[in-house]
């Protein structure tokens, strides 16, 4: 795995551009001390985010995803690797020091309702973090900053006073967005932040981070198990599987010729709104390009994703845990066979064929 | 549409209501379509549209206190919102069967799969537990379980959920219902999984002649599984069409806008995404005339006072929008 790493640094060294660093890190849970059971809801997790940009993390439940997430804000402890945040590793910060870095990262979480205290208003809400962090700041000076925040994320200055059972789904994404924003943070981490609401809300969502982050400057981490929007909303991209980022790459490279089996099995799900081409699409997934998920919990030898993998046959497969390779300038891949999707379809139908 | 065989469901003017403190809402209205032998009927919106409170009130299933404010849903010539209780606990999971969209919350945490399909078998048909047990294995090899028969002691959290689910469509067609309804039923699910489960869903109601309402949020699924499709919005099904016309050129304004606000795996990265604007309406507050009015891109003076008639177009597909004939004819012409 240090060899990956290592080519992660030498194509994306620690230069000023970076906000972000997140450098060989893993959180292990233990199951079972006794029995030295561990689950590896991260493991040896490397990747930078370029300042403005927006990195998104992919992946299915129990990929890890939010647990990463949950590591560069430092609201949870890694068992190994380090993030550096504009530099400064949040690992080696004083409660206080922190505290400070804290005004800089914001989360936005899945569920706009579960999110916001349904006993505050809106306005309350909004202006909590300023009251936390700028509390030098006058009541009329925050009360501006809440009308120009809720103008911010296209509310109105009369929904100030509403509760959030007042609210639809989609303001009340609004009013966390507007929170996360308040004390004008760098780089915001969007966990999930379109999967609880409807499509036409989602894309006003999807349009107005768009628009604030041009507007602001900011720098975000995507993490969505949904590969449309985060194609639409990311400039770099890693795919999550079982802890471990599988491929990574640009938006381009990893849409226009992805590597690994597990990408392409996701790119051959997501339902298409077109008849026509859901047709084609069920002979494709018939070929078995991914098995079922196997029962949770269970440590698989040499590639964790070989028992879903149409390669997975294959002894190196089951035996050597392909280590974060470059398979074009700035794209990895964690495979021992990566390849277009069409050559997949066909190592699949002749791996399949003499086996019977 | 498939109009020729007679209609295995036929519903008209569906009403559901809840009773609640501050008034009666009535959250689904005026609902009428028929459901043909093997049909694959999709009834597609966003939430709080009414489509899942429709295939519950089919079910009778509604959660207190909602109950059927009116209309009738027909089957073999029999009203089933008209049957007692126990009738219609022979028909529910006899003749017409549900599969859930969360399958731990539908499936006995503490009793094995194999136990709640031998239950659900005998429940509707009158065979030994032998003859249950070996038909249940026979159940889960067919919904491909890998090994079934070591399975089948087996409980639910000892499965993944697509496993779960799985079990569920097992035991949903256990008595060879002649109707499947499935409410949102890859929407807890992964994408890889669910696209597995849609393409066995698929499988079954072929080899099994059953007709199939799905009901979906998604109309990528829609569109996989679908042969026709009916929109609901606010209550109401605003536009009918075969699945294909239906992607291709949507007539109705609400179907238009819902498709263009999808983020697609092709779609211009470089562009904001075409999102409706405002919000869908609530079942206290349903706009005066269309109730799409407010959000509509074409809406006119006439938009705001009337609502519009159910407009059959030439091609037998419908949609309530007094624009239907125009945009339709705009379309054929172009």
């Amino acid at each position: 795995m240090t060899q990956a790493r290592g080519a992660v640094r030498a194509e994306l060294p620690e230069v000023a551009d970076d906000l972000v660093v997140v450098d060989g890190l893993a959180r292990h849970f233990a199951l079972d001390k006794r029995a030295n059971q561990v689950v590896r809801a991260v493991d040896d997790v490397s990747f930078a985010i370029r300042r403005g940009e927006t990195f998104g993390l992919v992946g299915e439940s129990g990929s890890g995803k939010s647990t990463l997430a949950r590591l560069l804000l430092r609201l949870d402890r890694p068992t190994a690797g380090r993030v550096l945040f504009d530099g400064i590793d949040v690992a080696s910060l004083s409660a206080r020091e922190l505290r400070k870095l804290r005004w800089r990262m914001q989360i936005v979480f899945q569920d706009p309702f579960a999110s916001l205290n349904r006993r505050r208003t809106v306005e309350q809400t909004i202006e909590l973090p300023l009251r936390v962090h700028q509390p030098q700041l006058k009541s009329a000076e925050r009360a501006a900053r809440v009308r120009e925040l809720l103008d911010l994320v296209g509310l109105r200055s009369s929904h100030a006073t509403a509760y959030p059972r007042e609210l639809s789904g989609g303001q009340c994404q609004r009013v966390s967005i507007a929170r996360a924003l308040s004390i004008r943070p760098e780089f915001v981490v969007l966990d999930e932040a379109v999967s609880a609401v409807d499509v036409s809300i989602q894309a006003q969502i999807l349009n107005l981070l768009r628009e604030l982050q041009g507007r602001l400057g900011l720098t975000y981490l995507f993490v969505s198990h949904d590969l449309s929007v985060v194609r639409y909303m990311s400039n770099t991209i890693g795919v999550m599987y079982h802890g471990k980022i599988v491929e990574l790459g640009s938006r381009e490279q990893l849409f226009s010729s992805p590597r690994h089996p597990y990408t392409h099995g996701l790119l051959a799900s997501i339902p298409v709104p077109d008849p026509e081409v859901e047709r084609a699409r069920e002979r494709e997934r018939a070929q078995g390009i991914v098995r079922d998920e196997v029962a949770a919990g269970a440590e698989v030898s040499g590639c964790r994703f070989h028992p879903r993998c149409p390669l997975g046959t294959r002894e190196r497969c089951r035996a050597v845990e392909p280590p974060l390779e470059l398979v074009e300038p700035e794209h990895y891949a964690a495979c021992h066979f990566p390849q277009s999707a069409e050559s997949l379809a066909r190592a699949a139908a002749a791996e399949a064929t003499p086996a019977g | 549409m498939n109009e020729t065989a007679a209609p295995i469901l036929d519903v008209r003017d569906l009403a559901v209501e809840f009773p609640l403190s501050g008034g009666t809402i009535v959250p689904v209205r005026g609902v009428s379509f028929t459901l043909a032998p093997r049909q694959r009927l999709g009834i597609v919106g966003e939430s709080g549209s009414g489509k899942s409170l429709t295939a519950l009130s089919l079910m009778r299933l509604l959660p207190p206190p909602g109950r059927i404010g009116g209309g009738e849903v027909l089957m073999d010539g029999r009203d089933l919102t008209r049957l007692s209780e126990r009738e219609m606990a022979r028909v529910r999971g006899g003749r017409m069967a549900l599969v859930y969209q969360d399958p731990m919350s539908s499936l006995n945490p503490v009793q094995t799969v194999g136990r709640q399909i031998v239950e659900a078998i005998r429940t509707h048909e009158d065979v030994s537990r032998a003859a249950a047990r070996a038909r249940a294995i026979e159940l889960l090899g067919e919904v491909g379980l890998p090994q079934p028969a070591e399975r089948f002691d087996s409980y639910p959290h000892q499965f993944s959920g697509g496993m779960r689910q799985r079990v569920m469509i097992a035991m949903a067609i256990s008595a060879g219902p002649d109707v499947l309804i499935a409410d949102e039923p890859t929407t807890a699910l992964d994408v890889t999984t669910q696209a597995r489960i849609i393409d066995l869903l698929g499988r079954l109601v072929d080899q099994h002649d059953m007709a199939v309402i799905l009901i979906t949020h998604d109309l990528g699924v829609a569109a996989s599984f679908c042969d026709d499709v009916h929109v609901m919005y606010a209550g109401r099904i605003v536009e009918r069409s075969p699945a294909e016309p239906l992607f291709r050129q949507p007539v109705h304004p609400y179907t238009e806008a819902l498709l263009s606000a999808i983020c697609r795996l092709d779609f211009d990265v470089s562009t904001p995404i075409a999102a409706i604007p405002g919000q869908p309406p609530l079942p206290q507050a349903i706009p005066e005339g269309c109730p799409f009015h407010p959000r509509c891109p074409h809406a006119f003076g006439r938009c705001t006072v009337e609502v519009p008639a159910d407009t059959l177009l030439p091609d037998g597909r419908t949609a309530e929008c007094h624009l239907a004939g125009e945009r339709a004819g705009a379309e054929v012409a172009a």
